[in-house]
Formats: structure tokens, C-alpha cells, sequence
């Protein structure tokens, strides 16, 4: 009675919760296509990016003095951040309404009420302050150390924070690589601003690989299922 | 702490099968779906997902329109008040009794 291609909830999980497993399911279809993973890993190649421009800053080929260092840097993340979130959550809803319907559905998602919005609000306010504080940290003071924990702490709760924030143990591998990669910097002595760059370069890249990965295998397997 | 128990005679034996459950907690989390959206996240085929949401809007529960986007066709369906109405009181009766079942 159910399909081969997808993996059905049974009776007892249904029984367990209904609003656990409704979130359960809709978080599954969410990561399905690869598509939302693919943007994540254009974010944190973005962000690399952003890093790579403080890096030149450092080595004084963009702007002299400290405190227009710090400043430029704040700048590049209050601006920046925001900016690649919004453009690639818009980016992901154009390519799945575009390309996708046929095989994904259409899905029309509660609005957020007073509460939800007020805690989006305020979470992304601090996160915005969060790492404005910090790149403006190490714009001016540790840019050009070369303190091997804080590249391999950075790397190791980036590892762990992944498959964690995304609840899906299928990042367990990009969060092992992240780690890995945060430890090699680390060994290999790399400068914090620098190692955070490669750490999201390599953050970025195998996601965006992983994410393609599970979209050519999604278009597959729904051709394959005549959908 | 046994009239709890013996609450769930009375459940709305609609919404109790698993699979009609899967789908109407699904609606409760969002505002409209269609029909491919459902057959993709709930792993019904297309078949059993007709023939269930048909008994939903029977009863009441779900409301089934026909639509477009762009050229795409769409069934969109939509969790009504009277189905939300008896979903939330399905979640009573069975947190209830469970709740009265587990300090026997």
C-alpha cells in the first residue's frame, strides 16, 4: 500500500506523536531534492568569501589603519549576512516552484504568529551582533596570530554544530570533514582569519557537493518512479 | 482515572487510522499542500492517498480544491476548522488516557 521509492512512517510512529512526526516529515521533504542544501553550501562559500576580503585587508592592500579595518569588516557582515540569507532562501523557493513542482508538490507553509516572529526577530539580531563583535574581535587584535586551538576549537564545534543544527545525521559526514579540516589548520599552524576562511571554503564546498549529489540522485529516482 | 481511559471508546475512529492521522497532522502543520506534496512526504501511494483524503473530505476534515499554478495543476488541500477542531481533541483524549494508562 505504499510507495517503494519512500520510506513510510508505520502505525506506531504515528501514535507517538502527531505534531512531532508532522515536523518529522515535513523537515524530511525539506531536505529531499538536495536544493536547501546546495544554497547552504553557497552560503558558507559566500561567507569564505567575505572572510577572503578581511584576509586582503590584513595584508594592507585594501584599507590602512586598524579601527577602518574593524569597521570595514563589521560592515561586510551586517551587510552581508542578511543579504546572502534572504537572496538564497528566495533562490530556493524560485528554483523548486520553477523546476521542481511536478516531483516535489507544492507546499504552502503556516505564517509565523507574534511569537515565532518576535524570537526570529531576536535571534537574528543577536546572531547579526554575534558576528559583527566577532569579525570586528579579529579585524583589530588576533588577525594575524597564530593560536592553533582556536582554529581546531573553531573547526571541531563547526563539525559538531552541523548535523546538529540541521537535526539530520546525514551531515554527520560534512561535520567530520569541517572537523577534520579545522584540525589539519590547527597542526599545520594557520592564522585564525585564515584558517576560519578555509574552514568555511571546505564547509561550503562539501556541502554544495553532497547537496548536488542528493539532487541528481532526487531527479533520478522520481523520473525512475514515472513522477 | 478509568473514565479517562475509557475516553478513547469515543475517539473519532476518522482520524484514527494511522495513515489518515500521518495526513491530517501534516495539514495541521501548514497551510495548504497538494496532492503530490502529501504522496511525496507521507510515502503513500497515490492510490491509498485518494482514497483517504476522499473519507477526510467526507467527513468534513479536509477541504480539496483544484487549482493552477502557472501551467501546473495542482489539488490542493487545506485542513479545515471543524478537522482542526478534531485533531486537537483526538491529542487530548489520547495524552490523557495514555498519560492515565501509564500511573496505573
Amino acid at each position: 500500500m505504499t510507495d517503494t521509492k519512500t520510506q513510510p512512517m508505520d502505525g506506531s510512529q504515528v501514535m507517538e506523536d502527531p505534531d512531532r512526526l508532522a515536523q518529522k516529515l515535513i523537515r524530511r521533504a525539506e531536505n529531499r531534492d538536495g536544493v536547501y542544501e546546495i544554497a547552504v553550501g553557497i552560503a558558507l562559500l559566500l561567507v569564505a568569501a567575505i572572510l577572503t576580503v578581511q584576509l586582503n585587508i590584513e595584508h594592507g592592500s585594501l584599507l590602512r589603519g586598524v579601527a577602518w579595518r574593524g569597521i570595514f569588516s563589521m560592515a561586510l557582515v551586517v551587510l552581508g549576512f542578511p543579504a546572502i540569507s534572504l537572496a538564497l532562501l528566495a533562490a530556493v523557493k524560485w528554483v523548486r516552484a520553477r523546476f521542481l513542482i511536478a516531483r516535489i508538490g507544492y507546499v504552502e507553509m503556516n505564517p509565523l504568529d507574534a511569537k515565532g516572529r518576535k524570537r526570529l526577530v531576536f535571534v537574528s539580531i543577536f546572531a547579526v551582533i554575534f558576528a559583527a563583535a566577532i569579525s570586528f574581535a579579529i579585524a583589530l587584535a588576533v588577525i594575524s596570530s597564530t593560536r592553533q586551538w582556536v582554529v581546531v576549537g573553531f573547526g571541531v564545534c563547526g563539525g559538531i554544530l552541523f548535523p546538529v543544527c540541521s537535526r539530520s545525521w546525514r551531515f554527520a559526514f560534512n561535520g567530520a570533514v569541517i572537523a577534520l579540516t579545522g584540525i589539519l589548520l590547527g597542526i599545520r599552524n594557520v592564522g585564525i582569519l585564515a584558517g576560519c576562511t578555509a574552514i568555511f571554503g571546505a564547509a561550503g564546498a562539501i556541502t554544495s557537493i553532497t547537496g548536488t549529489v542528493v539532487l541528481l540522485r532526487f531527479l533520478r529516482q522520481t523520473r525512475e518512479a514515472g513522477d | 482515572m478509568n473514565a479517562k481511559i475509557q475516553r478513547l471508546a469515543e475517539i473519532d475512529r476518522v482520524i484514527h487510522e494511522p495513515a489518515r492521522l500521518m495526513i491530517v497532522a501534516l495539514l495541521a502543520a501548514v497551510k495548504e499542500a497538494d496532492f503530490q506534496y502529501l504522496h511525496t512526504t507521507t510515502g503513500l501511494t497515490k492510490g491509498n492517498l485518494s482514497v483517504h483524503l476522499s473519507k477526510l473530505e467526507e467527513a468534513g476534515y479536509v477541504a480539496i480544491e483544484k487549482t493552477f499554478r502557472g501551467k501546473y495543476p495542482l489539488t490542493m488541500c487545506r485542513l479545515t476548522e471543524q478537522g482542526r477542531a478534531v485533531l486537537d481533541n483526538y491529542r487530548k483524549t489520547m495524552r490523557s488516557a495514555l498519560g492515565a494508562a501509564n500511573s496505573q
